[in-house]
């Protein structure tokens, strides 16, 4: 494998004592696309929070291209190109839907000029289907078209060599479904973009990752291709307790 | 009519008033200009920025108090100590924006208004230098005993505040200012130094007060610390809140509405806040976007016959 765009160093964060990641360590090759999946609470969240800069880790180190981003402030890690969406969609509210799509050329460090931002912005929109509401506030929107612009705006950094993506799936119509499938497939090819994606629908995971990391209460468990990873005793125990079987499969309850 | 074309209808007429007007209401709308700076400056930062500093009347008392001691006790030229009174409330602003950086809501509230009441108790205190509530003689900026060009300055000044706020909320720091406004975590995942731009807003809102204020003490020629009271800045909060936040004509609106009711009010003394506030309450309540909003829906329902954009509520459902 080339050299990592990421590399999770022993990274711990606890809250009150309690551990929400502990000591997980794994990489993330550029261009790829990586699944994070994991029973509900196995903190996924939280690392996607650590890696972005939300949070600041009580140990460890988080590398991005080898240079340390760990302790860093959220802005200056966009700097370098790490993108997110949330899991709770978060959009600027009293914004139009454009306007949310152009707030990261208005980041400190672009330099982009305004008529190419509006521009590529625009094609965001159409891409995710909210072309006809862009002069809308973005308060207006449902959940599920929140979660679509939250992930235009994530799709409209620059530079951009990794997105944290949250749970995108969640509430998402099929249809769309698939065209944000699509997008993810699209920009990856064409950008060399690298997608860290949270989800618990495994038929799209299975779909788009070629390799899943597991995390349970708050630790790397396994990695691999999906369908190895569902076969693991260890996530098989950490999804269903001791004496569970198979809940990964790709057919399985909680894909599409 | 396009909005350009009624903003210069409107000026020029504002500009042609005192050949109607006696002194007195020239003077009521040199304080009306005054206010309009306080109150747009003011939703600079608290409308469009979301950060609700109770110290900006404090902001312009120190721009006020700096110019006058400069000019008073340094014989500093009257136009000289104006611009370095605004830069010393500019300054202070980009200090307390700094010391509060990590403050939410309700916190930041408390601690500005802790300044300005503090900045205010200094003033009186430290009687030696500003002569406390016997009240400092300030020169005057123009060699007239004439309203009227006080009145054209003060036009000027408040015209060139809300021109300049509309031009800086077009630019990319306005689009940055309302991303910290709405969420400040994903302006931030999204690249914005918001740190720099919270900063940033603080220093440019107290820096227009302090200018204001300077501005104003050498036209009224007497200050006092009795105008760093909080009554004043409960004014500025009813005159953007009435006139419509974040808009720019809002606190325009409000300002002048509020300043020549205020006057026509005045037997009523203390009585005119009490209904201020109340339709303050009522408008929060009621019709949030104010006085500008009001405006804008009877206009297009004038040229359309209907309403043409839904107003929504600020509060949406919980995700
Ligand atoms: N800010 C916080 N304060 C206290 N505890 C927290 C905080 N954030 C997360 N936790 C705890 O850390 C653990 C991991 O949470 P996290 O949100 O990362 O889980 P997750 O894997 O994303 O779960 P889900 O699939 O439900 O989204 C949980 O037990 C949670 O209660
Ligand atoms: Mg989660």
């Amino acid at each position: 494998m080339a050299d990592p765009l990421l590399s999770i160093l022993g990274v711990r964060k606890l809250f009150g004592g309690v551990a929400a990641v502990c000591d997980v360590a794994m990489t993330v090759a550029a261009g790829e696309i990586r699944g994070l999946i994991g029973p509900n609470g196995s903190g996924k969240t939280t690392l996607l929070n650590l890696i972005g800069g939300q949070e600041r880790p009580d140990g460890g180190e988080i590398r991005l291209d080898g240079r340390r981003i760990s302790g860093l402030p959220a802005d200056r890690i966009a700097a370098l190109g790490v993108a997110r969406t949330f899991q709770v969609p978060r959009v600027f509210r009293s914004m139009t839907v454009l306007d949310n799509v152009l707030v990261p050329a208005c980041a400190d460090h672009r330099r982009t000029a305004w008529a190419q931002a509006r521009g590529r912005a625009e094609t965001l929109l159409r891409l995710t289907r909210l072309d006809a509401m862009g002069r809308m506030e973005a308060r207006a929107l449902s959940g599920g078209q929140a979660m679509l612009l939250q992930m235009a705006r994530c799709l409209a950094a620059e530079p951009l060599v990794l997105c944290l993506l949250d749970e995108p799936f969640a509430g998402v119509h099929p249809a769309i479904k698939a065209r944000m499938i699509e997008t993810i497939v699209q920009i990856n090819r064409e950008r060399g973009v690298a997608f860290l994606i949270v989800s618990h629908e495994m038929s799209v995971l299975g779909q788009l990752a070629p390799r899943v990391s597991v995390m349970h209460n708050g630790a790397w468990i396994a990695e691999g291709p999906l369908a190895d990873v569902a076969g693991n005793p260890r996530v098989v125990e950490a999804y269903l307790g001791r004496g569970g079987s198979g809940p990964l499969s790709p057919a399985a309850p909680g894909g599409v | 009519m396009r909005p350009p074309v009624l903003i210069a209808c409107g000026l020029g007429a504002a500009a042609l008033l005192p050949l109607l007007l006696g002194t007195y209401p020239i003077h009521v709308l040199t304080v009306a200009c005054y206010y309009v700076i306080l109150a747009s400056s003011w939703n600079l930062i608290a409308g469009y920025t979301g950060l609700f500093s109770l110290a900006h009347h404090a902001f312009a008392g120190i721009g006020a108090y700096a110019s006058a001691l400069l000019a008073v006790r340094a014989g500093a030229p009257v136009p000289a100590a104006i611009v370095c009174g605004g830069l010393c409330a500019g300054a202070a602003g980009y200090g307390l924006g700094s010391v509060t950086l990590r403050m939410r809501a309700l916190y930041l509230a408390l601690a500005t208004w802790a300044f300005a009441e503090s900045a205010r108790i200094v003033v009186s205190m430290e009687y030696g230098v500003t002569r406390g509530d016997l009240g400092l003689a300030v020169p005057l900026l123009l060699p007239t005993s004439s309203p009227r060009p006080y009145y054209e300055l003060f036009l000027v000044c408040a015209a060139a505040t809300v021109a300049g706020l509309a031009l800086l909320l077009r630019s990319r720091i306005g689009y940055r200012l309302r991303a910290i406004r709405d969420d400040e975590t994903v302006a931030r995942a999204a690249g914005v130094d918001t740190v720099r731009w919270k900063r940033f807003v603080f220093g440019m809102s107290s820096g227009i007060a302090g200018l204001a204020g300077a501005l104003y003490g050498h036209y009224v020629g007497l200050l006092s610390p009795a105008a760093m009271q909080f009554d004043e800045m409960a004014l500025i909060i009813i005159m953007v809140i009435l006139g419509g936040q974040r808009t720019l004509v809002g606190p325009v609106i409000g300002a002048v509405v509020v300043e020549v009711a205020s006057e026509g009010l005045r037997a009523y003394g203390q009585l005119r806040m009490v209904v201020f506030a109340l339709l303050v309450l009522a408008i929060m309540r009621v019709y949030p976007p104010g006085l500008a909003g009001l405006g804008r829906a009877l206009w297009t329902r004038l040229r359309h016959g209907q309403p043409r954009r839904r107003y929504h509520r600020a509060s949406g459902p919980a995700t």
